[in-house]
């Protein structure tokens, strides 16, 4: 999220909080308003300005949470959260995006 | 998500001798043999860019840098580089602290970097170190002696290390806080928050 070319892109759509449960005071309990069950992390959801959750991270079954989204279905679920929410990205932002990311897992060496 | 989220997965693999070689007899006691010393300080590094990605990567995380200014030669820098390693030392690696090793030779690299951070460099006082904060402010400096036992002058105590470390660490940050001002940010410019829970792992 922090590559130069990314960030900016984010940033048309997105404020973006990263709350550390283990250091952040309060961190926990604010998950815990949007999922009930322990996700594992990293987990996140889109939330707009009145608090209301848009859609998380969690995927239907059998993906669940793509906190990391690296597997194709993983980056498709992520494709599905950014349209959801999007107002300011257009279709190109967003294509974008998906390909900095498979771009960025086949470099790391993941990717499924 | 992208590069600062994915996780990175060392794979140690064992190899097994080719077919057709057997293996070696084990009659003779294994011998202890004095492993290498790792060089803490890659002395070919930017050193201004290895302590602007720390920043950077700490600023991130909401912590602290800690620049250690030594050398890999330096018979104090490497005893301070093997007691970081201590288990009561882990968790500011892991959480408090992004480190920058800095590579100061025989006093004669990186010097010009040290002045801007008002950091004196003495022979037989190293390492230096430096705490910044999130945009790059010095918080406070220590040195070898100030950190090596009282009992043993050649050794560091990891209590006056960790003393140190967990005075300047950041405070804990409060998510109510972050989490509020990012939503109202949110409804303010139509935007929407993207909450995102991690670990400092």
């Amino acid at each position: 999220m922090a590559l130069p070319n990314v960030a900016p892109v984010l940033a048309r759509e997105f404020v973006i909080v990263k709350l550390d449960v283990d250091r952040a005071i309060g961190a926990q309990a604010i998950e815990k308003r949007y999922i009930d069950e322990d996700q594992g992390l990293p987990w996140f959801v889109f939330v707009d300005g009145d608090s209301r959750a848009l859609i998380n991270s969690t995927a239907p079954a059998p993906t669940d949470n793509i906190g990391h989204p690296d597997k194709p279905e993983e980056v498709a679920y992520f494709k599905v959260m950014l349209e959801k929410v999007k107002a300011h990205l257009t279709d190109d932002d967003i294509a974008f995006l998906i390909k900095t990311l498979v771009d960025a897992n086949r470099a790391s060496g993941s990717g499924g | 998500m992208f590069l600062p989220v994915l996780p990175v997965v060392l794979a140690m693999v064992g190899q097994a001798a080719p077919p057709g070689i057997p293996p070696p007899a084990p009659s003779v006691p294994a011998q202890v043999v004095q492993r290498p010393a790792s060089k803490p300080y890659n002395e070919s590094a930017d050193a201004q860019k290895l302590i602007d990605d720390a920043v950077k990567a700490a600023a991130t995380d909401g912590i602290r840098v800690l620049v250690n200014w030594g050398a890999n030669d330096d018979d104090g820098s490497m005893r301070f580089a093997k007691a970081r390693t201590g288990r009561e030392m882990s968790t500011f690696w892991s959480d408090e602290y992004k480190v920058a090793n800095i590579d100061v030779g025989h006093l004669d690299k990186n010097l010009d970097i040290a002045n801007t951070f008002c950091v004196t460099l003495t022979a037989g006082d190293l390492p230096v170190l430096a705490v910044l904060d999130a945009t790059g402010q010095v918080l406070a400096r220590t040195s070898a002696a100030a950190l090596k036992s009282d009992a043993d002058t050649a050794a560091f105590d990891p209590a006056k290390i960790a003393a140190f470390l967990r005075a300047h660490q950041a405070p804990e940050p409060d998510a109510n806080r972050l989490f509020e001002e990012a939503v109202r940010q949110a409804k303010r410019n139509g935007k929407t928050a993207f909450v995102w829970f991690s670990a400092p792992w």
